[in-house]
């Protein structure tokens, strides 16, 4: 078992790791002080905090000035508002769906791994439907049957997800099965359970660690692209990838003056770009230290 | 440590590379725009390239009822008249060369021109144009648009309240003359303009027998009775009509290309091609147009303004649309419906005939921020109504009463509403809105701010949910409010009064409010069977107040549209019911000067 | 196990799964009410009393399981239904779209797949180096990239700013006009191979000039994928003994990495090339809406978004015999270039 403090020590060697925590720290600050930072106005008839208000209708989105810090978007909501409350949002995607489909992983994945045989095929043949469609239709099918919001944008990649990291685990199990130790245990009469949860489990975890922080990015872009195609959290709901797509006609401005509404575009996905960068950095130093095979230069 | 320092250093000095990739346009964006005049280049002589973003569903006149197949169809075919320039109420002679109307019978009568070609080679003869309605009348298919020629012709929606023998008395052949028999002496002129509309197109007999249509007798004729799919139709994407253009080729979900006919009867053909595409990406379009690879794009409003400085782009502004959407208030909601909090006058929600009270109609009608919507929202490119005859219709009264923001006005009506109840109870509830429509959003938000402003008690929420959904809660009664929106067929006030206000199943938005009772019924139609034209006109005014005054719907607006070209076309003039936005192609043209 | 046993045991695989597949699709629809699935084919308000007469002719309030059983049979007679969104049957609809992607793919995988290998190992091969961070920051920049934003970028520059240098659709207006001639025979409608079959230089140039935009913004989106993958992989064959072997026998570094590392570490790059599919599948969809570049991919969004179901089936159906297909022939190609790898074994 891998001694926790010494990939901590590892982490914070890795100049990588060490900026994909710091980034991801920040994001978490964000996030928990969102109201203190960008507080919801008063008296709003509407109470939902993650509706970002709006100053006014109009369609044009108007620049960074004193009272809107990165300036508004079409219809008129704050960006700054926006992105804040947005960082709330995409932390929630993140872990909610990752969170459900490692579950959902382990669970049938072990299972798969560890028993084999019929449960095992069967398994693999669900997996196989799953992965036989194109993840973005899919998706983009069960946002549609639900109706579109951010809960069934969640529903919709749990569901488009899940499939790979129970093949992960699967395959994980499948190698740790054949140690020593999971002999030793045995024979000592541990049952399949305790065996698979104390022993198997905890040594093949680690890749799916590796993929799952990866993950959190890409579920975030995920669903920035869903929101992009018009399946994904309502107009106006504090959501990064709702604030890209609202810019998606302002991106070439008027001729001569083509980049005018960058801030609309550049602010939200420059977000997001960080968000990605600091778990696909986080990701990645797990991956160099958790594998004993790598030679160390 | 100093090796650990060049690593932070390397990485730090990447990501700023990264960041200052997607900063630096942003920021040195230069206060004075580099170019002030775009020049479109003159490409595609003698083409009309045009991107927009819907498709035909189908290319046949009997068949389509909406605008994209309406606008091909009205290229390669041509009806027996046509109106006159941007009159709306007067017309020409197309393949009809005179017309006499019979107030005995009750029929018109339409001489045929001579000397017309179809694209295939056929000739028009008056069996051609007798045909088409007859065969119009035994495919009608569901949800179609032949119900207007059966309610005209025969009084009747549909084929199925009639026989064959009907249909084929209704039109018949005299010698160079074809003659309709009309079921009422009021349809004398709303005949005329139906005749102008898509499904009024003339198709060759001949040649639609000669490639599997209906043989135009009676044994078969069920078979061809309310086709089930578009392609069931011979010509859902083959066509043969007397146009100045004929069918080259339609790409499904690419484009559509018409090519010039040259033996075509009247004056040639202004473009050699006439093609459309479909694009649903605006900024692609937007750069094709300022790239001058397409001489007319959809320019959705949002993005007028970007336009508006370009000296080679034409802009037509003030375009009345024979359109109008507006809010509706549903008489009786289901009673379990979601979006009506706790279903009962108790401040947590609303009771189910809620708006069947007609101070809480008015009182949301004056509460709403009509100025505002105007500006922001349509950027001018509204017209308020208090009913719903829009401008462009016959019977349209210009000084129609309508309603106003008027928060006092509106106090006034809420503390009536209820005996008073709700005033001091105050309500909850749900307001619907198709996703992705920004505009029904904001005309949303307005109400509900409106509405809490008057009183804070009034508690109105917004969802977004998918069309689907939508049209689903509609007809079975869930929303409280629903907005739609709805099209001319012909220029006719009857033709918005019905759906608007007819108890009956024509009555299409008051039907599934609530809205409508015998005695309006009866007004309306005997607005429509009026036939002197100033007592006509007086009853449609009447029905105007009528709307007006028991408030069954709010925030009517009409859309004023614009059109944007290279400067390359001219003779755009603006008629309403041109389906499609391209315009009069057949009059416009297309030069370098 | 025999080569030939192998295939036909995985193809008759495919059964189930495209079972499991439709059969999921058609659950999903059932979230659906028979008035919302029937608005797929009202195209204006009248048509709103006319919808019970829809949902009988299509018989859109069955229960599952006869509509599925309907669904089914039709399939077996060949039959896969008609496209609301293409105006044609499906089956048509998959052939009429599918080469506009296949041409997108054509030229984009082996770009984005050698871009992203070498990318990979010189990252992997200078690792912990300024180059190996760069490379790193880089292609996780460009995969976090949104598509449409890249793809509206790269439209703004050079085709507004360059005065229509490269353009969005596939063909300009002439060769369109030339393509659709009598004289010019469309072998595949991938207008690339098209023209050299025909032996016409302007179109062939032209359908180039088109596909170049698209065929970038989907590789700068995708090449993070393959050079990852790359980088660990040949990290780990980096790091194994018969590198250390030639190593100790004094060989150069280059040998080192370019005969032994890189050939080794091809292997997993095999097995994604697969997901690569998978990937630009997804990818193609905004990029074909953006640069004009109608395929499958677009056909595929519009069906979902306007529940066109018969379409979403038919596209699924297709999409998985591809899926197994693709997954075969990579498992086949793994044991050519892995000797230690059987057929029929897992190798996870």
């Amino acid at each position: 078992m891998t001694d926790w403090r010494f990939m901590a020590r590892q982490l914070a060697r890795n100049p990588m790791s060490l900026m994909g925590i710091i980034i991801i720290v920040v994001f978490a600050i964000i996030a928990i002080f969102a109201p203190l930072i960008a507080p919801p106005p008063e008296g709003h008839w509407n109470p939902n905090p993650y509706m970002i208000p709006r100053d006014g209708y109009s369609a044009t989105p108007q620049p960074p000035s004193e009272e809107h810090v990165f300036g508004t978007t079409e219809g008129q909501y704050d960006i700054f508002y926006g992105v804040i409350w947005g960082t709330r949002t995409a932390f929630q995607i993140g872990l909610v769906v990752i969170g459900i489909v490692v579950a959902i992983g382990i669970v049938l994945g072990s299972l798969a791994g560890y028993f084999g045989g019929v449960l095992d095929e069967v398994i693999m043949r669900i997996t196989d439907i799953f992965l036989a469609f194109p993840a973005l239709i899919l998706a983009m099918a069960i946002v549609s049957a639900i109706g579109p919001s951010v809960r069934s944008v969640m529903i919709a990649l749990a569901v488009v997800s899940w499939p790979s990291y129970a093949r992960l685990i699967r395959g994980d199990i499948l190698q740790v099965r054949e140690e020593d130790y999971i002999e030793a245990s045995r024979g000592l009469g541990a049952s399949s359970g305790r065996v698979i949860l104390r022993h198997a489990l905890p040594n093949a975890i680690y890749p799916t660690l590796v993929m799952a922080s990866l993950d959190i990015g890409a579920v975030v872009l995920a669903a920035a692209a869903l929101s992009f195609l018009g399946l994904g959290a309502p107009e106006g709901y504090a959501d990064w990838g709702q604030l890209t797509s609202f810019a998606r006609n302002w991106i070439v401005g008027p001729p001569g003056d083509s980049l005018k509404y960058w801030y609309a575009v550049t602010i939200p996905g420059l977000f997001i770009l960080l968000f990605v960068l600091g778990w696909n950095l986080l990701g990645d130093a797990f991956r160099d230290i958790l594998d004993p095979r790598l030679a160390r230069r | 440590m100093n090796k650990r320092v060049t690593r932070i250093g390397w990485i730090v000095l990447a990501a700023l590379l990264c960041l200052s990739l997607v900063l630096v346009p942003g920021c040195t964006t230069p206060a004075e725009p580099e170019e002030p005049t775009i020049e479109i280049p003159y490409k595609n002589d003698g083409m009309f390239v045009q991107m927009i973003i819907g498709e035909p569903d189908s290319l046949d006149p009997a068949w389509c009822y909406e605008t994209a197949g309406g606008e091909q169809i009205q290229y390669i075919y041509e009806s027996l008249l046509w109106y006159d320039g941007e009159k709306t109420d007067e017309f020409v002679p197309v393949l009809a060369t005179e017309w006499e109307w019979n107030d005995a019978d009750l029929t018109w009568r339409f001489k045929i021109r001579d000397g017309v070609k179809f694209h295939e080679g056929g000739d028009l003869t008056p069996e051609d144009v007798e045909y088409s309605f007859e065969r119009a009348m035994v495919q009608d298919r569901s949800g179609g648009p032949i119900w207007m020629l059966f309610n005209a012709l025969l009084g009747v929606s549909s084929s199925d309240e009639v026989t064959f023998a009907d249909i084929d008395g209704a039109v018949e052949v005299d010698g160079d003359w074809v003659v309709f028999t009309l079921s009422g002496a009021y349809y004398e002129f709303p005949f005329l303009q139906i005749l102008c509309g898509q499904w009024g197109s003339i198709v060759d007999k001949e040649w639609c027998i000669a490639n599997g249509d209906w043989p135009g007798t009676e044994e078969t004729y069920l078979d061809y009775n309310h086709p089930a799919e578009e392609s069931d139709t011979i010509l859902f994407d083959d066509a043969n009509g007397t146009g100045r253009w004929k069918l080259n080729i339609w790409e499904h979900g690419v484009q559509i290309k018409l090519e010039k006919f040259d033996d075509y009867w009247g004056d040639p053909a202004p473009f050699d091609w006439v093609i459309t595409q479909l694009v649903e990406e605006w900024t692609t379009r937007k750069l094709a147009l300022l790239a001058g690879d397409a001489d007319f794009v959809d320019v959705p409003r949002a993005y007028i303004e970007e336009l508006l400085d370009i000296e080679d782009i034409t802009k037509y502004a003030d375009l009345p649309g024979l359109h109008v959407d507006a809010f509706f208030f549903t008489f009786e909601l289901v009673e379990d419906s979601p979006y009506i909090g706790s279903g009962a006058l108790d401040g947590e929600g609303i009771p189910p005939d809620f708006f069947s009270d007609i101070d809480v109609r008015k009182g949301c009608a004056y509460a709403f921020d009509y100025e505002t919507y105007l500006k922001d929202a349509l950027l001018y490119e509204g017209k308020f109504l208090g009913s719903p005859v829009v401008e462009g219709l016959y019977g349209y009264n210009p000084d129609a009463s309508k309603y106003t923001y008027d928060l006092t006005k509106a106090e006034e009506h809420l503390k009536k509403a209820w005996g008073g109840e709700l005033w001091e109870k105050g309500c909850k509830f749900t307001l619907l809105y198709n996703a992705g429509n920004i505009n029904r959003r904001t005309a949303s938000e307005l109400l509900a701010e409106g509405l809490h402003r008057v009183n804070e008690k009034f508690q109105v929420s917004i969802q977004p949910i998918s069309w689907g959904n939508y049209v689903d809660l509609l007809l079975t009664s869930g929303l409280p409010i629903f907005c739609v929106g709805w099209t001319a067929d012909y220029p006719h006030a009857d033709n918005f009064v019905v759906p608007f206000m007819d108890s009956g199943a024509g009555g299409v938005f008051s039907y599934f409010q609530g809205y409508g009772y015998p005695e309006l019924d009866a007004k309306i139609r005997a607005a429509f069977q009026e036939l002197d034209p100033e007592e006509q006109l007086a009853k449609y005014y009447e029905l105007q107040e009528i709307y007006f005054q028991e408030c069954p719907g709010m925030l009517l607006v009409q859309t004023v549209g614009r059109r944007f070209y290279t400067k390359y076309i001219h003779g755009f003039y603006y008629n309403p019911i041109i389906p499609g936005n391209a315009g009069p192609l057949w009059d416009m043209s297309k030069s370098e000067s | 196990m025999e080569l030939r046993a192998y295939i036909i045991r995985r193809l008759l695989l495919l059964i189930p799964v495209l079972l499991g597949v439709t059969l999921f699709i058609f659950g999903i629809t059932m979230f659906f009410s028979p008035i919302q699935r029937a608005t797929l084919y009202v195209t204006n308000l009248r048509q709103l009393a006319n919808l019970p007469a829809i949902i009988e002719q299509y018989g859109l309030d069955q229960p599952l399981v006869v509509q599925y059983g309907t669904w089914l049979g039709q399939v077996l007679r060949g039959n896969l239904g008609w496209s609301n969104v293409a105006n044609m049957p499906v089956s048509e609809a998959i052939w009429h779209f599918l080469p506009a992607t296949l041409e997108l793919a054509i030229f984009a995988t082996p770009l984005i797949i050698l871009i992203g290998i070498f990318l990979g190992s010189t990252a992997a091969a200078h690792k912990d180096s300024p180059v190996d961070h760069g490379t790193r920051v880089v292609a996780i920049v460009g995969w976090s990239l949104p598509t449409f934003w890249l793809g509206l970028i790269l439209l703004m520059v050079f085709y507004g700013y360059f005065r229509g240098f490269l353009p969005p659709s596939r063909l300009s207006i002439q060769m369109d006009m030339v393509v659709n001639s009598a004289e010019f025979i469309r072998y595949t409608h991938i207008n690339t191979i098209d023209a050299i079959l025909n032996l016409n230089g302007p179109v062939f140039l032209d359908a180039l000039r088109h596909i170049i935009l698209p065929v970038i913004t989907l590789s700068i989106v995708n090449v993070a994928f393959i050079m990852r993958l790359m980088r660990s992989s040949m990290l780990e064959s980096l790091g194994k003994g018969y590198i250390l072997t030639a190593r100790a026998k004094g060989l150069a570094e280059k040998v080192v990495v370019n005969k032994h590392a890189r050939r080794n570490a091809l292997i997993p790059v095999i097995t994604v090339s697969g997901y690569l599919f998978a990937a630009l599948a997804n990818g193609v969809v905004i990029t074909e809406t953006i640069f004009n570049y109608k395929g499958i991919g677009w056909w595929a969004w519009q069906s979902a978004f306007r529940l066109d179901i018969a379409s979403v089936l038919g596209f699924a159906l297709f999409n998985a015999v591809l899926f197994v297909l693709v997954n075969l022939v990579v498992d086949i190609l793994y044991t050519r270039v892995d000797p230690r790898v059987r057929l029929g074994g897992s190798v996870q």
